[in-house]
């Protein structure tokens, strides 16, 4: 059963989806169950695959209806005519991201979503999100990464619209499927001309046989800005703040992910499907290419730190720095490809562009655990005094003990202070990118303080200050389920703070030479 | 040579469409441009498989099998699951667009401005 | 913000354009055109093929047992997509319920039919009401042929059932309007769930070798495992494999999920209740 692993994280959640109609009939208890042990499933067969995957370096293949799954492809030919699964270090550390992010949310969300008669169609959503989004890591075919790319957007537009009584909520998802329809146009066009070119779909084939064209870099434009469209940088940031702002907290927090993923689909593009090819072919102007990514990043991280100063909606300020932290991955991986193929033979690449890069892709991770639970906290908060504005909120400290540690925790890993994740990986980002452009690291730093500022300003006006309780619409105590998350996920907070190194080196450091080939 | 005209059809609408993205302010003619786009890409992969003096690649009742040349399949299988996500798609932002009417009356972006907290 | 968005436009515009003039011609793509030549009536061949397309129609009909190429890629080769596609369907249908029925509610939910003298719906004129009678049942039925057929000639699962959804959109038109709002919503949720579920446990009873395995294809004398001759041949019901049960289960949930997404929005736009603050549609 074992070498089934990569068909069934993906079919698991699809499968307990189709049969919500039927279970939905057992009870709220039971079905919430029911999905916990199922996500609670998935995370154990990602972390089984951990020990041969990133710690050896193995590569699973899994063809779909192939006689002999495991192979990539059929003896006698040199291309695959199935879809192909692909389990790599990257794809696994993405993966574990989402297996992560969706089993706290979920929890979090059995508090906090109203048990009705709609939270069936909540949770059968939220299922085909996790399913969509551990399509998008796994698959190893242009195509079928269209169609999980389309899953995760259908549902992640449905769920953003689902509190349909709040006059803005169906207008945000109304966006959020616009600008996802028109990345994925984008992104379908891309692969069309890889497919009249190359009369295949799977990634690694056609890497292999990729000449680097003029029509490839026409491609590689359209996939590349589809997914930065998608991940919400700059400058196509502006549906990141309305959409966040009106989904529920657990949805904002999936949204994130699915912005994660979707990054790492754009690195996994860059290196994987246009990057150097195994025959030897031509090669894209990587430098020119990683300082446009560098741009964006500073772009992002300045312009969504500024925004974020200004907004006295809490949700809206999250949803800005979301819009700066992608900036910091931006920035990192940037140089990392910029000094990717530099002709001195990766030198500069081993000095400190493999460390810029274990930075950015270990910021993914970390931006996902922090983000996430700043989300769910801005959630409860919400839930308390019903409504979003800071001017509205007071004291909250005096009432919800483990929300505002957790916000704290939330906020200081964010902020980049010791001995919370984000530090690490923000030195590592600095140490490098200061050995690459000093400037740049100074930007970061300063974008860094500018984030603590913002941050400190929501912790003093909605959790300090004298206790309000005629300002609280909703005063009953957290549930288990949500409690269960906020700690999950400020206990990952702080074991990756303290233990960089085991992480750095168990799954980001395997990650990095898997998408990039150099060890 | 003519029929590069197919590709010049294909990245029209793609433009058609998008132009109409950014200048239409209505929900449902952003939809309308959105169902143009599709497509286009859907021209796009038809135009790829494209083989002349060939049949549709069904062997019922083919002609004998020496002289057969067929179109290529997986275009066709590919624009199947694109038109299914489209029509997903179209239905979900007609919803969509259906209730933002009934919660705002009007279906102008321009007025549908600034998600704002209201509560 | 509308001139940036318009010069990024014409970037990429001009981007399309000089590309398009790199690509093969319209009527020329690679790969043999003559990929039959010299096939021998082995169950894989793999001489004389040089793309993914020529290994589809080169052997496609003899390892999946499909007469129709397009059949074979969508539903054995390609058949991970198409889950994902009908797990897009559903995944629709199920926000669509979610979203419509925050419209749908109290009144709206039992409908009263108004009816003239003869028992036929008011509304429109009886020429519809009848026609639809009529109709009706050819419509079905063409439906749930090319659901069947869809190994042998054009169609298969989702045309098939877009077809018969057809049927509802007429009852839908025609005001035969469903009365029990629920009750319809829950059959229809049924079977949808139902053929999603067949669809996905074929996929699993192969995972002896591996998911979606075609393991009913070739077994000369068994259920749907008729080997057909290589080449052109009138088709036989019997062959494919897999294919004909999951292009049934799609063509079921291709028909429920289309209607219910059809009665769903037809009621939601008569619907009386507005939301709060909301107005009348």
């Amino acid at each position: 059963m074992t070498n089934h692993i990569p068909v069934l994280i993906i079919t698991l959640p699809l499968i307990a989806a189709f049969l919500q109609p039927v279970t939905g009939f057992a009870g709220f208890k039971l079905r919430n169950l029911v999905i916990i042990t199922i996500l609670l499933v998935l995370n154990g067969l990602l972390f089984m695959l951990v020990p041969d995957v990133a710690l050896q370096g193995k590569t699973i293949y899994y063809t779909m209806g192939a006689s002999d799954p495991s192979q990539f492809t059929q003896p006698g030919i040199s291309f695959p005519v199935r879809i192909v699964l692909k389990i790599d270090s990257f794809s696994l550390f993405t993966g574990i991201i989402v297996g992560v992010v969706t089993l706290t949310t979920f929890l979090f969300s059995t508090g906090t979503v109203k048990e009705d008669k709609r939270k069936s169609y909540f949770s059968t959503l939220f299922l085909l999100f996790t399913a969509g989004l551990m399509g998008m890591s796994f698959t190893n075919d242009l195509f079928n990464f269209f169609v999980f790319l389309e899953i995760s957007s259908i549902s992640g537009a449905a769920l953003v619209a689902y509190r349909t009584y709040r006059k803005h909520a169906p207008y945000a998802g109304y966006k959020y499927i616009l600008i996802s329809t028109i990345a994925t146009t984008f992104f379908l066009f891309g692969v069309g001309i890889c497919y009249a070119q190359y009369g295949s779909f799977n990634i690694q084939y056609i890497n292999s046989v990729l000449a680097h064209s003029y029509l490839d870099k026409v491609a590689m434009l359209f996939i590349i800005v589809a997914m930065a469209m998608k991940a919400g940088s700059v400058p196509m940031h502006m549906w990141v703040p309305d959409t966040y702002a009106e989904a529920p907290a657990s949805i904002s927090a999936m949204l994130k992910a699915s912005g994660m993923v979707t990054l790492c689909a754009m690195f996994r593009f860059t290196f994987s499907l246009f990057g150097p090819s195994s025959s030897g072919a031509g090669k894209i102007n990587y430098e020119t290419l990683g300082w446009i990514v560098i741009v964006l990043g500073v772009l992002s991280m300045f312009i969504g730190v500024t925004m974020a100063l200004i907004q006295h909606d809490v949700r809206r300020l999250m949803a800005f720095h979301a819009v700066s932290q992608t900036g910091y991955m931006l920035l990192g991986v940037g140089v990392g490809i910029a000094v990717f193929a530099k002709g001195d033979g990766g030198a500069a690449f081993k000095a400190f562009g493999k460390m810029a890069m274990v930075g950015g892709i270990f910021h993914i991770m970390n931006n996902a655990f922090y983000k996430n639970l700043l989300f769910l906290t801005s959630g409860v908060m919400e839930r308390r005094f019903g409504t979003r504005n800071l001017n509205g909120m007071i004291g909250l400290g005096h009432r919800d003990t483990l929300t505002t540690v957790v916000f704290m925790i939330g906020a200081l890993a964010i902020a980049g202070i010791p001995p919370f994740n984000g530090f690490d990986s923000k030195l590592l980002i600095y140490e490098s990118v200061y050995k690459f452009s000093p400037v740049l690291a100074i930007i970061a730093m300063f974008v860094s303080v500018m984030t603590l500022a913002s941050f400190m300003k929501v912790f003093y006006s909605s959790f300090m200050g004298p206790r309000r309780d005629d300002l609280i619409v909703e005063g009953a105590p957290l549930t288990k389920g949500t409690k269960a998350g906020l700690i999950i996920l400020a206990a990952l907070i702080i074991l990756t703070g303290l233990f960089p190194g085991i992480i750095v080196d168990g799954i980001i450091e395997p990650a990095v030479t898997a998408l990039t080939q150099i060890r | 040579m003519l029929s590069i005209f197919l590709y010049v059809t294909v990245v029209s609408l793609l433009i058609l469409s998008i132009t109409s993205v950014i200048y239409k302010r209505n929900l449902i003619k952003l939809v309308i441009a959105l169902n143009i786009a599709e497509s286009s890409v859907n021209l796009f992969f038809i135009t790829l498989a494209y083989r002349p003096d060939s049949t549709a690649p069904i062997f019922t009742l083919a002609p004998a099998l020496q002289e057969l040349r067929m179109v290529l399949p997986s275009p066709q299988a590919l624009i199947l699951t694109n038109i299914v996500i489209g029509f997903a798609t179209t239905a979900l932002m007609l919803v969509l667009a259906v209730i933002t009417y009934k919660n705002n009356g009007t279906l102008d972006i321009r007025k549908l401005k600034g998600v704002e907290d209201h509560d | 913000m509308k001139l940036v968005s318009l010069l990024a436009m014409f970037i990429i515009a001009g981007f399309m354009f000089t590309g398009i003039g790199k690509l093969h011609l319209p009527g020329d793509p690679a790969g043999n055109s003559n990929v039959f030549s010299q096939r021998s009536s082995e169950k894989t061949d793999t001489a004389n093929i040089s793309t993914m397309d020529d290994y589809y129609l080169r052997n496609g009909q003899m390892e999946t047992g499909s007469n129709n190429i397009v059949t074979s890629v969508v539903f054995d080769y390609r058949g991970f997509d198409t889950l994902g596609e009908a797990a897009v369907l559903f995944l629709v249908v199920t926000s669509i319920s979610m979203l419509l029925f925050s419209i749908i509610k109290g009144k709206d939910l039992e409908e009263t039919v108004l009816t003239d003298s003869d028992g036929f719906p008011a509304g429109m004129t009886r020429i519809v009401s009848i026609g639809t009678v009529l109709m009706l049942p050819i419509i079905m039925a063409f439906g749930a042929y090319l659901v069947i057929h869809g190994h042998l000639s054009p169609g298969g699962g989702f045309q098939g059932g877009a077809v018969m959804a057809t049927g509802t959109a007429l009852l839908v038109i025609s005001s035969f309007v469903v009365r029990n709002l629920q009750k319809t919503y829950k059959l229809f949720s049924f079977f949808e769930s139902l053929g999603l579920t067949v669809f996905i446990v074929t996929g699993f009873a192969g995972m002896g070798i591996s998911f979606l395995h075609n393991f009913l294809a070739n077994n000369d004398g068994s259920f749907l495992g008729k080997v057909i001759p290589l080449g052109t041949n009138p088709g036989f019901l019997n062959s494919g494999g897999i294919l004909p049960i999951l292009s049934t289960a799609v063509g079921i949930e291709v028909f429920c999920g289309i209607s219910i997404i059809l009665v769903l929005l037809s009621r939601a736009l008569n619907a009386r209740g507005s939301q709060k603050g909301g107005h009348k549609c």
